[in-house]
């Protein structure tokens, strides 16, 4: 009922009993004035009594006024409840949840969405305050409440909150659910009209994220598995046995073991490529003794050098420093260029690894006596999947798929150093990598 | 004498391991999914837990969180045993309460024999943190 007519309807029989006592007082004074010359007070009680009957009657009179408040002074035109309805149907048919806060962030309202979110319905929400219906937590278990969400702003229509990893949502019965979530603060004076929460199912997603792996790196997790097994019983069988093995049998068995060590590299290389790829390649610096790392290095690739009669030397130098690296990022440089040393160099060839401090590097050289590289190929020799043709084929195995020069040089690239190769075709390579002393990794964050 | 739990789902490996870990003088107790060997954990006290991380039904980093929550002071040294070469993952098992973790594919038994001593003995093992 507008106000005017509520202050109509409940003032009016009064100024009218007040306008209906004065006249009646003023009637019955004048008469008594004019007939008795007096003002004769018995009288009073006549006025008092006329506007009370007087009152009565315009209490009556004035009844029907009260149906007419009663039932609504503005009909609702047919074209505005449809819109109030297809704006009803359009919120519930929304794909996200929606709850609406009032200003003192409870609830106003909660779409179909928000009520399977929540494990609430819409009529038990409404009216309460968000907090106490259900619990939001962030990624590390830190709650977060309305207030955090949508704190209290005179910007309207501002986003106020956009979660960027999934939150988890506490509900009903401790439901619990994963949501992406936005607050927005709505543009209106309205006490109801406060916020607007949309609400994201992200429990796919969650499921997704709880082992993210991409294709990679599961290719290379099931290869790895029977890989195993294999080099496992391998070397097992071979210490439980050597003593009971011919020298053909044992030659037999550590072939086996070194194509299998290959195989292990190859797949080391795809998952490093994976990552340099993805930008995600980490490297973990510690204080590493660089003789101890070098050393056992040498040793894990003896054995493949002498299957091929090969020679692989460790030229001892002065005191060499502890350096900042990753050591296993290293390590895997080092694999990777006594290995390609050792496939291309022929039977009894030598393979001579030293190194040395010079103006504030550490420099590493694996100098082979293998087929050399022409100098055309240089180039080329650091990019992906490159491998030296022509003159080399007859006396390379063709191993290997190619990645691990690209893969030594992004390492040494984020190591901040320099790698580089000296070759005479006929002589042999020497392959180098220079190690900044002084440099410090700034610790990256892995994908 | 150590005892150590191993939670392993590729009976070959599981296999590989638990002997040559009896034969370097451990008792050693197999698990080949999450469930059982987060029972296990629970009905018995272990000194060393050696984890794969890719379990059928619950994960080794959900066994591992399940096991911390319930006992958060727990001394029992955790080395993860993965072919999974993913550092996000990996960490996320350090910050779980690893002490270590082993590529498998690239140790020999007797290598990661040595690194379960190392281990034992209070000396870094494995391969170290990568998001360090």
């Amino acid at each position: 009922m507008p106000n005017f007519l509520k202050r109509f309807r409940s003032e009016l029989p009064w100024k009218l009993s007040a306008v209906v006592f004065i006249l009646s007082l003023a009637a019955t004074l004048l008469t008594s004035v004019i007939n008795f010359n007096i003002i004769y007070w018995p009288l009073l009680p006549i006025p008092i009594l006329v506007s009370l009957i007087g009152a009565f009657l315009i209490s009556i009179i004035l009844k029907p006024l009260d149906q007419l408040a009663v039932s609504p002074q503005i009909q609702p035109t047919p074209k505005l409840s449809a819109d109030t309805h297809r704006l009803e149907i359009i919120v519930s048919s929304l794909l996200d949840g929606i709850i609406v806060l009032n200003k003192q962030k409870g609830v106003v309202l909660a779409n179909k969405v928000a009520e399977k979110l929540t494990g609430y319905i819409a009529s038990q929400m409404v009216g309460h305050s968000l907090d106490t219906l259900i619990i939001l937590q962030d990624k590390e278990g830190n709650r977060i409440t309305s207030e955090q969400l949508c704190p209290a702003t005179s910007i309207p229509t501002s986003q106020l909150y956009s979660s960027k990893d999934p939150l988890t949502l506490i509900g009903n019965n401790r439901s619990t659910t994963h949501v992406r979530l936005n607050c927005s603060a709505i543009n209106s004076p309205e006490e109801d009209l406060g916020y607007i929460i949309s609400l994201e199912d992200a429990s796919s997603e969650k499921q997704l994220e709880a082992i993210q792996l991409d294709f990679v790196s599961m290719a290379s997790h099931e290869l790895r598995t029977p890989l195993t097994s294999i080099r496992g019983y391998m070397s097992v069988f071979i210490n439980e046995n050597k003593d009971k093995l011919t020298k053909e049998q044992t030659e037999q068995l550590q072939r086996i073991q070194v194509s299998s060590d290959q195989l292990a590299a190859i797949i080391d290389n795809l998952l490093s490529v994976s990552k340099v790829e993805r930008g995600a390649f980490a490297l973990t610096a510690q204080k590493t003794d660089w003789n101890q790392l070098l050393t056992k290095v040498v040793e894990d690739n003896k054995l493949q050098a002498s299957s091929k009669n090969i020679s692989l030397n460790l030229e001892s130098a002065e005191e060499l420093p502890q350096i900042s690296i990753d050591p296993v990022r290293i390590t895997e440089v080092l694999n990777n260029l006594i290995g390609n040393a050792i496939n291309y160099t022929k039977e009894g060839g030598r393979i001579d690894v030293s190194s040395k401090v010079d103006s504030g590097e550490l420099i590493t050289s694996v100098k082979d006596t293998g087929a050399g590289i022409p100098s055309e190929a240089i180039p080329h020799l650091f990019t992906k999947f490159f491998r030296v043709q022509g003159a080399l084929d007859s006396s390379s195995n063709s191993k290997g798929t190619g990645l691990g020069l690209y893969i030594s040089k992004s390492i040494i690239d984020l190591h901040k150093g320099r790698i580089w190769v000296e070759s005479e075709v006929g002589k042999g390579s020497t392959f180098s990598f220079a190690l900044p002393l002084s440099w410090h990794l700034p610790n990256y964050q892995p994908e | 004498m150590a005892k150590i739990l191993l939670v392993e789902d590729e009976k070959f490996i599981a296999d590989l391991y638990s002997s040559q870990l009896q034969k370097a003088g451990f008792e050693i107790k197999v698990a080949n999914d999450g469930l059982t060997g987060l029972q296990m954990l629970s009905t018995e006290q272990f000194d060393l837990l050696l984890l794969d991380i890719m379990l059928p039904g619950m994960n080794g980093l959900e066994l591992l969180r399940d096991f911390k929550s319930k006992n958060p002071n727990s001394k029992m040294v955790v080395l993860l045993l993965t072919n999974l070469g993913q550092d996000a993952v990996i960490k996320e098992g350090f910050d779980l309460g690893a002490q270590g973790y082993l590529i498998k594919a690239s140790y020999t038994p007797d290598q990661v024999v040595q690194e379960v001593k190392n281990a034992l003995s209070g000396k870094s093992a494995g391969t170290p943190n990568p998001g360090q």
